[in-house]
């Protein structure tokens, strides 16, 4: 008896936990769905308006959001092929392979952890404008294109999870290195790849001022400086602004709960596996 | 948690491939791997070390951003040893730390133990919980400004419900690092949980089982089995909190802008740098900023390793020897 | 793996070359080579204006590029590679930043700026003059501040409510604070003012002179700021602020005074008249409500922006040439009722269109007011610094307003900030 009321609690309490997590979101929505007056109306209005479609639209009016979702799918989806490649091939390296100078240069890798970065924007844009790359999405992909936390992270799941004899087995049967790494290690780190893959793509999604200093062309931007051209100087209308971040959003959430089932069972993987 | 320290109790799992190959020939033996590890330090090379030598070089001059470059040598160093607002930025950083850290360690325990249990709707709680971890903290400001309103916020209206009075989240100095505080663990709580959840489900059942028979009560089998168990999954996400707690920097300026709001509650280290190199256009300054945060970084990381490490030692071995 | 053996090469050169500073040659100075691009905020310029210019300078392929708030921080990093720089650019009320660094840009002077500087407010073609003499910024917008009052409840209270007569209660600053204990007496639970900042802010935008001469030295005599610090902290002890929080969040927005204009606890505030389109988005109910009138103290300005032309710019006379167009005095009433932004040419003040009676002013022609203020605005230095120092002072206040320091306190400590960040900046020794 005692175990069922604990039982219902523990519901209830869960519930009521994941409805205040949830909150912010809804009163996104709601303000979306009001007009900007609404919103600063007392006492607040909490429920949905009618002008959600109306803000929506507006908001498509004012920014091209489709041409800008598809530069960000492109760098988020790109970015993200290409850390999981990178970061994996070192991982599994690092986490098999002793070869002179690797401890060296893994502590090199744990050091640039720490250095600071925040910088970064000033030079990182004359080397772009060397490169020829200022106004090109490659500025945004190709520096994010392998990093050091994923790199470490992953290479602390590969010495778990790899057993040597498999390793040992593809060199038996005459594997070179780097179809091992095919064959034995990207397999068994499919789990740990997921998590980062996810981990890669919100971060690449939500990258703000660095796409905002690089991308030149006002025409040729990503969602998220896109949705900055929203908010103008003197005049917001913030039921709009509230409209386009509900709809810039959506295709995250959306993403992430197709991939949560796989993400959330693996984001703890590193941590528990070595 | 070998996840986070190189222990080298593994080193046995290490390396099939031995030395055994000699001078030039044995190095090119290697090229795989050393191609295989190369892009990271390529791209770092370029993309990562360049900035840190420019900001190395910028942190010993004085340059507004537009005309030319002064330099100063040190003088921005000596500077920020006497710049109590760079050292009021460290303290605010380290206890909006310990105000987010502590509540959402717990809170991320109870929500874990609780989905750890025979509840229904799992995977949808699991979702809900973790939706705020992948949702930009710049889109929802405007959302949090509305809810942590002086007068008309939302929370103060909740907190109306339950007879307590206003508080000035906005203004008074330990509102707003409640505020800032609340902001954080609401973005990490449910990451945090979804590891302790997965920590969890990897203890063995028969300890539990052994509890149970020698009449510990569920409270007592929590603090006595659970947690001492569940320990290196702890450290891990304590650790993972310092990295991300020592950049608090988003949540502070959505909220309050760039100087950090009333009595400068919430003016964070990564704040100050932001603030004084692309508010004030002091980019020589700014740069030396940078680098006492590093300083503040490698010393907090020194710390955080030695109170880690130490203890972790003895459990690894113990381990091992159970196994 | 060649890929990246490849990639490290560019690489590598690449880093040599920008190392060595030649990085400007291998990309070009200018954002769009051929067309000449325009960098302007969102809502820094109206986009129907901009529409017909683009097809009216078709040979000239104007390319305007909108950038959100940050636009200075792209900037500054396209100043600092010289590479991708825009023809045209909008500078804000910060321009002497680039005062002392005017060779990035082209003297407006040289491109017969001359000839139209008579159709715009002196004052602040002045504000776009460096200390050399070399004319960076042509104007695009200024702020005269006034008075924004609720008619409706000031008249219910009976107390004057026609702009003039209360034009004529606040004259000064001091008259100003007499009302508004009578009024906040006779309506309990509303404030006159919003905050310490306000007071502090416009107290100052009135004077002569602020921390600098024009020749960057400081004003050691900061009798005109202690006299806009006073006023704030009597406003405060006599109990008329409200101090809303979160006006200094990064968008600048207080949801505290929004919502106290939609239910009327704000009564009155002085403002800049960029707030206009502010107040109607977010309190459309109190449409015909509120009246402006001349602010306490006389007139003063905050805010406003401008446009430079780079000197990387192939056609420097062609960009002066959309410039002067823009921001045209037929041009600048389009841009008014589009977005708000005060017409810097008097000649622009008598457009039909900015004398039609207002309806969320309850009929009453605002633009008589602003106008008005706009002419009387003193020419006054504002120095790569005075963004810094105002915050330093007002965030002193706002401790003194909500945390309840002691205002002497208050005072030393920021006099004593700002003359520590000056000193760093190399500006006192």
């Amino acid at each position: 008896m005692t175990s069922r009321r604990a039982r219902v609690l523990t519901q209830v309490a869960l519930t009521a936990g994941a409805l205040i997590t949830l909150f912010p979101y809804y009163w996104l929505a709601v303000m979306a769905s009001n007009t900007t007056a609404d919103i600063y109306a007392t006492p607040p209005r909490l429920t949905f308006g009618g002008h959600l479609f109306a803000n929506i639209g507006e908001v498509f009016a004012k920014i091209d959001f489709f041409g800008s979702l598809l530069n960000t799918l492109i760098v988020a989806v790109v970015t993200t092929v290409l850390v999981l490649f990178f970061d994996s091939l070192a991982a599994f390296t690092f986490a098999k392979y002793d070869f002179p100078g690797s401890n060296v240069l893994f502590g090199i890798l744990l050091a640039t952890f720490v250095v600071p970065t925040q910088l970064s924007a000033i030079p990182q844009f004359t080397l772009m404008a060397g490169f020829g790359w200022v106004g090109d999405l490659k500025a945004l992909i190709i520096p994010a294109a392998a990093n050091a936390f994923g790199i470490f992270w992953m290479r602390q799941y590969a010495r778990g999870a790899i057993p040597d004899e498999l390793l040992e087995a593809a060199r038996m049967d005459g594997a070179g290195f780097f179809r091992t790494y095919l064959s034995v290690g990207l397999p068994v780190l499919r789990p740990a790849l997921a998590f980062l893959g996810i981990f890669t793509f919100v971060n690449a999604w939500n990258d703000y001022l660095w796409p905002l200093v690089v991308l030149i062309d006002s025409n040729h931007v990503t969602l998220q400086v896109a949705l900055s051209q929203l908010q103008g100087v003197y005049v917001k209308d913030y039921s709009v602004v509230m409209a386009g971040t509900l709809v810039a959003i959506v295709p995250l959430i959306i993403v992430f709960l197709f991939g949560a089932r796989h993400f959330i069972r693996n984001i703890a993987a590193g941590a528990l596996k070595g | 948690m070998t996840a986070i320290l190189p222990a080298e109790t593994a080193g046995a799992s290490r390396a099939p491939v031995r030395h055994t190959a000699h001078g030039r020939r044995k190095r090119w033996r290697y090229l795989p791997q050393y191609l295989a590890v190369a892009p990271f330090f390529v791209l770092f090379a370029i993309f990562g070390a360049y900035p840190v030598l420019y900001s190395l070089y910028l942190a010993l001059q004085r340059w507004d951003g537009v005309g030319p470059m002064k330099f100063v040598g040190l003088e921005n160093f000596a500077f920020l040893l006497s710049d109590t607002t760079f050292w009021d930025s460290i303290g605010n950083t380290l206890i909006i730390w310990v105000m987010s850290t502590v509540p959402m360690t717990a809170f991320a325990l109870l929500i874990a133990a609780g989905l750890n249990s025979s509840v229904r709707y799992k995977g949808l709680l699991r979702v809900a919980y973790f939706l705020p971890n992948v949702t930009s903290i710049v889109a929802m400001s405007l959302v949090f400004g509305s809810i942590f309103s002086d007068e008309f916020g939302i929370l103060n209206w909740f907190l109306g419900l339950f007879g307590i009075g206003n508080v000035d989240w906005l203004s008074d100095p330990w509102a707003i690092r409640g505020a800032i505080s609340i902001m954080i663990i609401w973005r990490w709580t449910g990451y945090n949980a979804i590891i302790f959840l997965a920590g969890l489900q990897a203890l063995p059942p028969d300890v539990f089982e052994a509890a149970r028979i020698d009449g510990a009560g569920p409270v007592q089998t929590f603090f006595r089995i659970t947690l001492p168990l569940l320990r290196p999954v702890l450290l891990f996400s304590v650790v993972m909190s310092a990295i991300n707690g020592l950049q608090i920097f988003t949540e502070s300026q959505v909220l309050l802008g760039n100087r950090g709001g009333p009595g400068g509650a919430g003016m964070t280290m990564v704040l100050y740098f932001y603030n004084t190199a692309f508010a004030d256009n002091d980019f020589g300054y700014g740069a030396a900023i940078a680098w006492g945060i590093f300083v503040v970084v490698v010393l907090f990381s020194i710390l955080n390793w030695r109170l880690v490490m130490r203890p972790e030692r003895g459990q690894v071995q113990t381990k091992g020897a159970g196994r | 793996m060649t890929l990246t053996r490849r990639r490290f090469l560019t690489g590598a050169a690449a880093l040599g070359a920008a190392a060595f500073g030649a990085v400007a040659c291998t990309s070009p100075t200018t954002a769009n080579p051929g067309r000449i691009t325009l960098w302007y905020t969102s809502n820094g310029l109206s986009d129907a204006v901009l529409g017909e210019a683009v097809k009216r300078f078709a040979a000239d392929k104007l390319t305007p590029s909108q950038v959100s708030g940050e636009l200075k921080q792209r900037l500054l990093a396209a100043l600092a590679g010289e590479a991708y720089l825009p023809d045209i650019t909008m500078l804000g009320d910060d321009i002497a930043t680039y005062f002392a660094d005017t060779d990035h840009f082209v003297d407006l002077n040289s491109l017969g700026a001359g000839s139209v500087r008579d159709e715009y407010l002196p004052w602040k073609w002045q504000a776009g003059t460096s200390p050399a003499g070399f004319q960076l910024g042509f104007p695009v917008d200024v702020g005269p501040a006034a008075l924004y009052y609720r008619h409706d409840l000031f008249t219910q209270a009976g107390l004057p409510g026609e702009p003039d007569e209360v034009a004529a209660a606040v004259s000064t600053w001091d008259d100003y604070f007499t009302f508004s204990g009578q009024v906040q007496k006779k309506l309990p639970g509303r404030y006159m003012i919003t905050d310490t900042k306000t007071v502090f802010t416009y107290s100052l935008a009135q004077e002569p002179h602020k921390y600098f001469d024009r020749d960057n030295h400081y004003l050691d005599d900061q009798s005109q700021v202690r006299r806009a610090w006073d006023r704030a902290v009597q406003a405060f002890r006599m109990g008329l602020t409200a101090g809303y929080a979160g006006s200094q969040s990064v968008n600048g927005q207080s949801i505290d005074r929004h919502a106290a204009w939609n239910s009327g606890k704000e009564l009155s505030f002085v403002n800049a008249s960029w707030i206009t389109g502010e107040l109607k988005e977010s309190a459309p109910g109190t449409s015909g409500k509120w009246r402006v009138c001349r602010p306490p103290g006389g007139a003063g300005n905050q805010g406003g922006s401008f446009l430079a032309i780079t000197k990387y710019c192939p056609d420097p006379h062609a960009a002066f040439e959309i410039v002067k167009w823009l921001q045209s005095p037929q041009n600048q009433p389009r841009t008014f009722l589009d977005l708000g932004l005060f017409p810097p040419s008097p000649s622009a003040y008598t457009d039909p269109r900015l004398q039609a009676p207002e309806p969320f002013f309850g009929g009453q022609v605002t633009m008589d007011v602003f106008s008005k203020i706009a002419r009387e605005v003193k020419p006054v230095y504002f120095s790569p610094w005075d963004i810094t120092i105002s915050d330093t002072y007002t965030d002193e206040l706002t401790n003194v307003e909500s945390a309840g320091k002691d205002p002497e306190d208050a005072w030393r400590d920021a006099r004593a900030s700002v003359e520590r960040l000056l000193r760093r900046q190399g500006v006192l020794s």
